[in-house]
């Protein structure tokens, strides 16, 4: 007899599995109630910017990882939150609460409009589009002076919603850590729901969607505006938390780096996004530690190589498989 | 072992009325007039570049005739789009399967109820209780397909790790979890060991025995075609040759001639 739990990677768990499921999510849990009490403050600071990194991270891992469109506009989505954040709270005075809808809708928007261009196409001429949208954001940001303060770049006040201030580290901390969750929550559920396996198939063979009545280009659509809205709601957070935002945080080197971060992690999967996000925050600080800050870009070329070589379907599915592998000896043994 | 249930396909008739697909110069099908009768296996025969799968790719959606007509019941279905033709329920396999890759067998073939999906992106985010009954029930249909497909073992494993029979196998389990009324297979032995082969040669023939779907046999083994298609169309260079009763169709001259050769016994 087939054991439904091993096939079916969502809802109708039960048995071992899920409560080996609750495991995990308990443990999970308690290292995020402890983290505060262990950590410093920056290194709090740190793992906020990583969860930032992991939610905009979860957007490209839905686009490009489920869905297999290479997008190069991600950084720009993750701009417009951004500076949607900033600007509305420097020039407007308005609060977060009031901005978030807004960055929510300009990159529906944005979304929308950007993934019209690229309704018909895939693969490399995607990314072209996305590039030159990218771009366009870039050369608007430092061009758009009055407003985003060009090369120079903005002041950001921390965030405070509903009273509640997130420039207090400890707050902003749980703040994070829970908009993370939710967005990984939300990311693992798109992967398993119907529309998961239409991304899929768009992904994998368009012949094998079109021929099952996957709608091919909706799907892709909605996959982009999907991936947008992840990435500005994590624009929308990160100025604040960083409490300076400049041109360069989201022009196409960081896009490129969005995506190298989720490929390292594992592109499949929403944990490979919180694997790459800790990459992309936590290796430049230890060259910092080693007083090496300077080695770091030529050194990180060479990390990346060696990552690609050990790990090449990134570090979440190859520790997962070892799991399995040792999960399986051990079972063998019994 | 259990038995599939497909639903009845009811009466409706696919009618095609002198269609013909030409690519430039080249007249892939000429004039080609046939109709499929409903819950009836047609083999659809001829040598390679006969334009047996351009038929194919007509009655899917794939191509769009240059000339003629396609009728399903009263229905106009030329040149409508493959979601169209997959919502009224005619589905194709490939030649080459088509699978993805990246995914499991199971997920494989639970996107062949695709189709009959009818929640939105929302209820299935909030897993909706009308969203999950559905998800549950399909998922018990799908594996029912697997286990009688002999995929029962493997619904776990990735695709890419999988043979060329069993890949082969995945394609049909997807294409029969949608529930077809016009099933188009497209040489669905070809390439499969001689025990895979007898083992779907089995499971095709009993779901024809059943009578409750119409299918379209792209085939070059003539001893398959009797077995399962009591009527057969023959196509030689974009023209309908023949058609009619299997046994009658094989035997005649022109289709001898045209398939075979000449001077085979």
């Amino acid at each position: 007899m087939v054991n439904m739990q091993s096939i079916v990677r969502s809802d109708v768990r039960g048995g071992p599995e899920k409560l080996r499921r609750m495991a995990w999510v308990t443990v999970g849990c308690l290292v995020v109630f402890a983290l505060p009490f262990i950590l410093e403050n920056y290194w709090l600071y740190l793992v906020g910017v990583t969860a930032i990194y992991a939610i905009a991270g979860l957007g490209l891992v839905t686009l490009f990882g489920f869905t297999g469109q290479l997008s190069l506009a991600h950084a720009s989505f993750f701009g417009i939150g951004a500076y949607v954040s900033a600007i509305g709270g420097v020039h407007y005075g308005l609060p977060g609460i009031v901005t978030l809808p807004i960055a929510f809708a300009i990159c529906l928007a944005a979304g929308a409009f950007v993934g019209i261009f690229a309704l018909r196409i895939s693969g490399l001429r995607f990314a072209l589009i996305t590039l030159s949208f990218g771009e366009l954001f870039y050369w608007a940001s430092v061009r758009w002076s009055d407003l985003t303060g060009g090369e120079q770049g903005l002041y950001a006040e921390s965030l405070s919603v509903m009273g509640i201030d997130f420039g207090d580290p400890i707050n902003a901390y749980f703040l994070f850590a829970a908009l993370g969750l939710l967005a990984t929550a939300l990311c693992f559920r798109l992967r398993d729901s119907s529309f998961g396996r239409a991304m899929a198939a768009t992904r994998d063979s368009e012949l094998a969607a079109k021929s099952s009545g996957v709608p091919v280009a909706r799907t892709r659509y909605i996959a982009f505006i999907i991936g947008a809205l992840f990435s500005g709601v994590a624009g929308w957070l990160f100025s604040g938390h960083v409490g300076a935002i400049s041109p360069n945080f989201f022009d196409m080197f960081a896009s490129l780096n969005m995506l190298v971060a989720v490929i390292i992690g594992g592109v499949k999967t929403p944990l490979g996004a919180w694997v790459g996000a800790a990459y992309l925050v936590f290796v430049p600080e230890f060259f910092g530690m080693a007083g090496a800050s300077n080695l770091y870009p030529i050194l990180s070329g060479a990390l990346l190589v060696l990552i690609i070589l050990v790990v090449p379907a990134g570090v979440v599915p190859t520790l997962g498989q070892a799991l399995r592998q040792l999960g399986a000896t051990r079972g063998d043994k019994q | 072992m259990t038995t599939i249930e497909m639903p009845r396909n009811g009466e409706t008739t696919l009618n095609l009325d002198k269609l013909s697909v030409s690519f430039g110069g080249l007249m892939a099908l000429n004039d080609v007039t046939m109709s499929l009768k409903p819950n009836v296996w047609n083999g659809l025969i001829g040598p390679n570049g006969a334009g047996k799968t351009t038929l194919l790719n007509v009655i899917s959606g794939f191509l769009v005739p240059t000339g003629g007509s396609i009728h399903f019941g009263d229905e106009d279905m030329t040149g409508q789009s493959t979601q169209n033709w997959v919502n009224r329920g005619i589905l194709r396999g490939f030649q080459m399967p088509r699978l993805l890759e990246g995914e499991t067998v199971f997920v494989n073939i639970m996107l062949g109820r695709h189709r009959f999906l009818s929640s939105g992106l929302g209820a299935q985010i909030l897993r909706l209780p009308q969203y999950m009954a559905a998800e549950k029930r399909d998922r018990d249909f799908c594996m029912e397909i697997a286990e009688r497909l002999l995929l029962g073992d493997v619904v776990g494993e990735l695709v890419s790790d999988l043979t060329f029979g069993t890949r082969r196998l995945v394609e049909i389990a997807r294409l029969l979890a949608a529930e077809p009324k016009i099933a188009l297979f497209d040489e669905p032995a070809a390439g499969m060991d001689p025990d895979l082969r007898h083992e779907l040669v089995s499971i095709l023939a009993e779901i024809q025995s059943t009578g409750k779907i119409t299918a379209v046999l792209v085939e070059h083994d003539v001893d398959l075609v009797r077995r399962l298609c009591p009527v057969s169309h023959v196509l030689d260079a974009g023209r309908l040759i023949a058609q009619g009763a299997t046994d009658e169709v094989l035997g005649l001259q022109q289709v001898q001639q045209a398939y075979f050769g000449v001077g085979h016994d």
